[in-house]
């Protein structure tokens, strides 16, 4: 009696989450993802038991994001209100010491012009001999030495090509930083470089075999037994980068999953899906050693939809923040 | 009553070095010298006179009296509240209440002050969009990991015990935000200069600058030294300087121009 009663209820409550999972994602857009009822033993219980008995089957796939290295440029409303809080300021301010000497110093300019002046009336103990405009040139001649990296790049290269074209000689611009020049060109459409795009954060893809196409998607792997679904993650991770890629998984917890029913073809007794859980981490500082082992893709978040599966991608889309 | 008892016996003492000082009459300021002891002085000195020496019982109570005397002092003293040490960002310098500094307010057309108004509140309208759009943001996420622990707690206990215990690696977690310019590769930084002082009330202050002229503050003194000698003062446990301001940093480190409006 007891036994029959239980079946129907999980029946019924499994019926409950597909409607609900099936609504989330959306009727027509799933590929394989089918509505049928799975039959479970109860929940509860050791994982031996719970892993023999649960038709999915595990994975974990790891998130991998470049944080963005340059502030973003800002909007026009942004500009704008930059410029007008500047100006408040400057209204608000008081003089500063620099302009105070600015002042006297055109001050003793418009004196000595005049008609009237005598030299010696003015006290010349202990008068600096720097002007107050030469402390200005120097100041600007120092940050003129200084060559910082080029922040929009690719233009640089474009200027310095034409200027060679209209020469017909070597630039007399020397800088500092010597970059090979399919460097700087391009390097925003170049997919597979993680210094694309400095101001947005990029999300690591990786293609890889699934059933029986390959598809791009964040790089998974498939769960060990002896082994938390981190560690499969950093596995993950580590078998489609290369050595030199250092990480931080930011905590124990996925942020994420997604399920799906593989093709009736393919269902065994023990998996009839499989359950991928998402973890997060971090780019840390470095470059890369050696050339990775599959082929990968950094894209921004508005990219994923070019590369994604439709389903795949509403799971994924909720937890990459693009803030 | 100790020191009444104390006083009479000074009293008494005193008197007796009386008597003993009139019998020694001129000769006195000569007693003290061991060298030269007339004759006179010998019959009349404390151990001939075998009168017991009464100044051991003295010493130690008048020694106690003083030390009681400065306890007392002590505690008065204790008992005030200490004077706080002034916050000098909190005074505000003679220098910015000078009257030669004050800038001529300019008068702003209808139109201008009109285009400002309307640009505060376009500009708040833009911010709320943009924080509401972060919330959202956060709540989706948030939602997404809570299906994630739901699925994961369906299948196994035990990695989802695994997956709920904090990762004590994690923190203090640090990352370097954006900056203005991404870095220079293999850059190498010139060392600026550092100055540490010390301010009035004993704490040290430190500021490091580039080697542009520091005016010294009054009741301030300063010495200066390279960085590197000032970074490795500070790893010295018990050296550490109190209070830091760092003034403008012109050291040029990798990651240049931090984030600013300009």
């Amino acid at each position: 009696m007891a036994a029959p009663c239980r079946k129907m209820a999980s029946r019924s409550f499994s019926r409950l989450l597909c409607y609900f999972s099936s609504t989330a994602v959306g009727s027509g857009a799933c590929r394989r993802f089918s509505v049928t009822p799975i039959d479970r033993a109860t929940p509860l219980g050791s994982t031996a038991a719970d892993r023999a008995t649960s038709p999915w089957s595990l994975m974990a796939a790891v998130c991998l994001q470049r944080l963005p290295v340059i502030s973003a440029d800002c909007s026009p409303i942004e500009q704008r209100f930059k410029q007008m809080l500047q100006q408040m300021e400057l209204e608000k301010s008081l003089v500063s010491d620099h302009e105070l000497r600015l002042l006297e110093d055109a001050e003793k300019m418009s004196r000595r012009q005049a008609a009237d002046y005598d030299s010696d009336e003015e006290d010349r103990g202990d008068q600096e001999i720097m002007m107050t405009q030469d402390l200005e040139d120097t100041w600007e001649q120092r940050l003129k030495n200084f060559h910082p990296a080029p922040r929009v790049r690719g233009q640089w290269r474009r200027g310095l090509v034409k200027v060679r074209k209209s020469l017909g000689v070597k630039s007399t611009r020397t800088s500092p930083v010597s970059l090979p020049y399919s460097c700087l060109a391009d390097v925003d459409e170049d997919l597979s470089s993680a210094q694309r795009c400095l101001a947005d954060s990029l999300v690591l893809l990786a293609e890889q075999q699934v059933g029986a196409e390959k598809l791009w998607l964040l790089p998974q792997a498939a769960w060990q037994e002896g082994e938390t679904l981190r560690q499969t993650a950093e596995r993950a991770l580590d078998s489609v980068t290369a050595a030199g890629v250092k990480a931080t998984f930011l905590g124990n917890a996925p942020c994420g999953v997604y399920k799906y029913k593989l093709p009736k073809a393919a269902r065994t007794e023990g998996s009839v899906g499989r359950k991928v859980f998402f973890f997060k981490a971090i780019l840390a500082d470095g470059a890369p050693g050696s050339a990775p082992t599959a082929p990968l893709l950094w894209v921004k978040k508005s990219e994923l939809q070019e590369y994604l599966k439709p389903a795949y991608m509403t799971k994924v889309d909720r937890f990459i923040l693009n803030l | 009553m100790s020191s009444v008892v104390s006083r009479c016996i000074f009293g008494v003492l005193s008197r007796q070095a009386a008597t003993s000082r009139l019998f020694l009459g001129e000769c006195n300021p000569a007693v003290q010298s061991p060298w030269f002891s007339p004759v006179a002085t010998l019959k009349t000195s404390a151990p001939l006179r075998a009168e017991p020496k009464k100044k051991k019982k003295v010493d130690p109570r008048r020694e106690l009296m003083v030390r009681e005397r400065l306890k007392k002092k002590l505690k008065k003293l204790e008992r005030v509240p200490p004077e706080f040490i002034p916050i000098e960002d909190f005074i505000t310098p003679a220098k910015c209440l000078d009257e030669t500094r004050v800038r001529i307010p300019p008068t702003l057309s209808f139109e201008e002050s009109e285009s400002r108004a309307l640009l505060l509140k376009e500009w708040s309208r833009y911010k709320q969009e943009q924080h509401m759009a972060e919330v959202e943001a956060i709540e989706l996420a948030l939602e997404a990991q809570k299906e994630a622990l739901e699925e994961l707690k369906m299948e196994s206990e035990e990695l989802y015990r695994a997956a709920l215990t904090p990762d004590p690696l994690l923190l203090p977690f640090t990352h370097e935000g954006p900056a203005y310019t991404p870095p220079i590769p293999n850059y190498d930084a010139p060392d600026g200069k550092a100055i540490v002082g010390s301010s009035q009330h004993g704490h040290r202050v430190a500021a490091v600058l580039s080697g542009e002229a520091v005016r010294k503050a009054p009741g301030h003194r300063i010495k200066r030294m390279e960085t590197q000698q000032y970074l490795s003062l500070q790893k010295k446990p018990g050296k550490q300087p109190v209070a830091l301001q760092t003034f403008r940093i012109l050291r040029l480190h990798r990651w240049q121009l931090p984030t600013h409006s300009d």
